[in-house]
């Protein structure tokens, strides 16, 4: 009796405490979208629902738009990636991606061959090992891609990420890190940023530098853990602005190893005018384009390469509704860019006729009653009526109120946000439209001239807000996002 | 292998359940095995020294009880008593004192302009050496003494010697007490819940004492101390005063998780720390403060020199020679034995001022008896403790002399206001987790001494709802705040140097 009293109390204690480090351990556990994040969802994904699996580095990360593959495809794919995921964890991706899903086309990105050195450093150690489930494979992982003196600390992944209470942020204690995009996200990136970049030619380069001993190893073994599977197998090297003339001479041999076991080797370096890449506003820095230029690869990749491989298109069938969620929000979130990068006033009104908006228009300032243009704005935003100050909640098109001439303040939640939009008077009879999203202070733009906020209700965040001002011909002023 | 680390957790695992697992005969062996097993993950090779110590002292007890049986031979029974004594100090004093004695010859040669020896040792400190070795004298001296059996049971002894959760920094345990214990380690209960409870609770205590605490405050105080001529009075004095409390949560630590890892196997390991910095002066101090060598100084150095039986003077001069002694015991470096001095003569100064004081606060009609002056009493205990560690942690007297001079010349309070504070391998963050820990610490010692209870005991006297919510929040502080990781260089508990 007394034992068995005993044995109760430490169950129940053990269950408590089980419980209670679990849920500690889902809010202090890094969430990086580039790798370990990858990982947890693609547990996540029905059973053989993956028809194309994409492994690699960053490269497969942000240059495959995972969204428009099933919208203009029907193709089912998921990036299993991580950031400088070397060969060695490409090789233990695939098989960790086999023991559930049954892809028809598996396609490597070919960026890790240029890699050096036996390992990574260490936060793209992490990124590569921790979220795998316990398993020998995740045993292998850490005995190959992790120097042994390390293997102790980062085996039990915890100890990496315990000193995180510094950092913890709203999304560490939400599931899906309280954004609708990861609730079907299948592992791929958008990068907003455009840089002008040059690059080299590198078609003339026919050399062949050897791949280092560790990476040939684990390239070849991937290849045939793919054919040992009966699975197809590309090596499909997004393009990128850094590529050098030591990089060509190793995807020259890695092509070369390619063809021994009869597996295409596409090289989109050198076919930068047939997919139609620009660097000068493809590309994001010198080693991974934007969504544009991830945009033109995947259509590159669906209308030539794909076509070989039969893939279903699964549009419309509801046992991959996931997939159509996840492209619905790529489609959402590409416009969202795209708004950020209208920088043409008509042309950005225009835009804003979207259902999932709601604008917070501002009128600030003095502007002449007469100013057609600002009229005209404000008619297709559906602010009828004499040009006046104020502020106006429009959504989906209509405005749902308003607040003209006195000052005042209104309170409203929108998805995980709350607003707060004040006007006041600031002095000198001068009223201010101010709004607050959450904690951050949204104050107009352009002094003399319209002010708009845009948040997108279905994606859940601020997608912009900018001024048109009415003092330097309606130049639209965004500075940075805010 | 760390008492927090992931190996010791792994062998503590198996060593306790094989313990309870195994015929109760051979419990003992069990313990043995493991016990040399943990002190060869240290250095295979100076578990011979363990060894040797132990075989002296077995032996030459034995030898000592063998000569009771004959008359008139009181003076090789004094000779075995003396051989064993020397034969171990040999051992510490070899190992630990060796280039320590060269070097302090060969200042006295470099006096006299003669030529200094170039020889030094290259052996490495044997982790716990000055812990075994007091450890197997005191029961030497006991057994001299009459006062506990001769164990014969090589077995039984040699695990009193190295049982490990006390054989590399203590507490160091007598005989009475533990050996005894040992002996009826076959009546010990397999299951009992509530001590193994207790156990856990101390040694999740020590470890939040080590982990959160201790290794936090020495991110600041190895900063400061390691460019101590770059900093103001405001940092070095608050750099001493963290590390007089790392100091304690690190040892303090220690001893909690040994007395912690016994109390789970079944036994009771004497109390090594009982809240200190609670302490009103200096006497009281040092009856709190490292307490199983305090009470072994006390009791085979002091009170066979005379203690105070032989005049003022001569107790005075006892007081000096312990307390140098246990300074020198800490280290081979004449800072320690500033550090003792500097402690034996709080307790001389003391109680030659004693009279004196009690006629002042007579006078100033001082309210004694209330938190104020407790308050005070406490303030100047604690700051003259803090001082004397500036010598026991600077690296030699020039070092810190040179420390105290700063601290009384160049004074910049402002860093406690523009933020310069941080900037000292504590970021405002980890700053105010150390406070909390640290008032967290000062309720636990304020509870053990106004309750007259220890942590675990206190917290058996609450609901079981309370108990474990403490434990869990221990658990996931420790998980959470404690110093440990990749990216954290783990520091050895700075007793095991001793």
């Amino acid at each position: 009796m007394k034992y068995k009293k005993s044995i109760l109390k430490i169950v129940a204690f053990l269950l408590i405490l089980l419980m209670v480090l679990t849920r500690w351990n889902s809010i202090f556990k890094f969430k990086w979208g580039d790798g370990v994040y990858q990982v947890e969802k693609f547990y996540e994904l029905p059973k053989d629902s993956v028809d194309l699996l994409i492994i690699g580095s960053s490269h497969a990360i942000v240059n495959f738009n995972v969204g428009k593959l099933y919208d203009d495809y029907g193709i089912t794919s998921f990036v299993f990636g991580g950031a400088m995921q070397p060969m060695w964890n490409s090789y233990y991706a695939l098989k960790e991606a086999l023991k559930t899903q049954k892809p028809k086309l598996i396609v490597l990105e070919g960026y890790s061959v240029c890699f050096t050195g036996n390992y990574a450093i260490d936060q793209y150690l992490i990124k590569n090992y921790n979220g795998y489930k316990p398993s020998k494979n995740k045993m292998d992982i850490l005995k190959v891609s992790i120097p042994e003196e390390k293997q102790k600390e980062i085996f039990l992944e915890y100890p990496a990420y315990h000193t995180r209470y510094t950092n913890l942020s709203r999304g560490d204690f939400l599931k899906n890190v309280g954004d609708i995009y990861y609730e079907d996200w299948k592992g791929d990136g958008y990068p907003d940023v455009t840089a002008r970049l040059a690059h080299m030619d590198i078609n003339t380069v026919s050399e062949i530098q050897k791949l280092p001993p560790k990476i040939e190893e684990y390239y070849r073994k991937t290849i045939e853990l793919a054919k040992e599977n009966n699975v197809d197998i590309i090596v499909f090297v997004a393009p990128y602005a850094g590529v050098n003339v030591e990089d060509a001479m190793r995807y020259n041999a890695a092509e070369m190893i390619a063809r021994e076991y009869e597996v295409p080797f596409i090289n989109c370096n050198l076919k930068l005018d047939e997919i139609g890449i620009d660097y000068q506003t493809d590309g994001m820095d010198y080693s991974h384009l934007n969504y544009k230029g991830s945009e033109k690869v995947t259509r590159y990749l669906g209308d030539h390469v794909l076509n070989d491989y039969n893939l279903p298109d699964h549009r419309g069938d509801d046992r991959y509704a996931t997939w159509q969620r996840h492209a619905d929000y790529v489609r959402e979130y590409l416009y969202n860019l795209r708004l950020l990068d209208t920088n043409d006033a008509g042309a950005l009104i225009d835009r804003l006729n979207f259902e999932n908006y709601v604008l917070y228009v501002c009128v600030d300032g003095n502007i002449d009653r007469n100013d057609s243009r600002i009229k005209r704005y404000l008619d297709k935003l559906g602010i009828a009526g004499d040009i006046r100050n104020g502020i106006w909640c429009i959504d989906g098109g209509d405005v749902k109120w308003g607040m003209e001439g006195d000052m005042g303040e209104y309170y409203t939640s929108m998805g995980s946000h709350d607003f707060y939009i004040l006007r006041a008077d600031v002095g000198a009879g001068e009223v201010y439209n101010i709004i607050m999203v959450d904690k951050d202070e949204y104050f107009p733009k352009a002094v003399n001239g319209i002010n708009v906020l845009v948040y997108d209700k279905y994606a859940d965040y601020v997608v912009d807000h900018f001024g048109i001002t009415v003092d330097n011909d309606y130049l639209v002023i965004r500075e940075a996002k805010e | 292998m760390q008492f927090n680390s992931i190996e010791f957790l792994i062998f503590s695992i198996i060593v306790v359940s094989l313990y309870f697992v195994v015929p109760r005969k051979t419990r003992v062996y069990i313990l043995l095995v493991a016990s040399y097993f943990f002190y060869m993950c240290w250095n295979a090779k100076y578990s011979i020294l363990i060894g040797t110590s132990t075989v002296v002292t077995y032996v030459s007890a034995i030898l000592f009880k063998e000569l009771d049986r004959y008359k008139n031979r009181k003076k090789l029974k004094r000779i075995v008593m003396i051989g064993c004594i020397v034969a171990n100090l040999s051992l510490l004093f070899l190992f630990k004192y060796g280039n320590f004695g060269i070097e302090t010859i060969n200042r006295v040669l470099l006096t006299l302009r003669i030529r200094p020896l170039s020889y030094r040792f290259h052996f490495l400190l044997p982790v716990g050496i000055s812990f075994y070795t007091f450890q197997a004298l005191g029961y030497m001296i006991d057994v001299y003494r009459g006062d506990v059996e001769v164990e014969r049971n090589f077995a039984r002894y040699a695990l009193f010697v190295s049982f490990f959760p006390q054989l590399v920094a203590g507490p160091i345990e007598r005989s009475k007490n533990f050996l005894s214990q040992l002996r009826d380690i076959e009546k010990i209960e397999v299951w009992n819940l509530e001590r193994v409870s207790k156990g856990l609770i101390l040694v999740l205590w020590g470890l939040f004492m080590k982990m959160v605490i201790a290794d936090r405050c020495a991110i600041f105080v190895d900063a400061v101390f390691q460019k101590f001529r770059l900093y103001g009075s405001t940092e070095l004095i608050i750099a001493i005063v963290l590390f007089a409390i790392e100091l304690y949560c690190d040892f303090g630590g220690y001893s909690m998780i040994a007395i912690g890892m016994a109390r789970i196997m079944g036994f009771d390991l004497m109390e090594n720390f009982r809240a200190p910095y609670l302490a009103t002066s200096i006497r009281d101090f040092w009856s709190r403060w490292h307490i199983s060598l305090s009470t072994w100084f006390r009791d085979y150095l002091y009170i066979p020199l005379g203690g105070n039986r032989k005049g003022t003077l001569r107790k005075y001069i006892n007081i000096m020679i312990v307390f140098v002694v246990s300074g020198l015991w800490h280290g081979a470096n004449l800072t320690f034995a500033i550090w003792g001095f500097v402690n034996g003569a709080y307790q001389v100064v003391g109680d030659m001022t004693k009279t004196l004081r009690n006629k002042i606060v007579d006078k100033l009609k001082i309210e004694t008896d209330c938190f104020s002056h407790h308050l005070y009493k406490g303030f100047v205990t604690f700051s003259l403790w803090s001082f004397s560690l500036i010598f026991f942690r600077s690296a030699s007297i020039r070092s810190a002399l040179s420390y105290i001079k700063r601290i009384l010349l160049k004074v910049d309070p402002w860093v406690l206001f523009n933020g310069d504070i941080y900037k000292i391998g504590l970021a405002e963050v980890e700053v105010n987790i150390l406070l909390v820990a640290i008032i967290i610490l000062i309720i636990v010692d304020v509870i053990r001494v106004k309750k007259d209870m220890t942590f675990d005991r206190y917290l058996f006297t609450q609901n079981l709802w309370f108990r474990w919510a403490i434990i869990i929040g221990l658990i996931v502080a420790i998980l959470t705040f404690g110093e440990y990781g990749p990216y954290f260089d783990p520091k050895q508990f700075i007793y095991f140097q001793f």
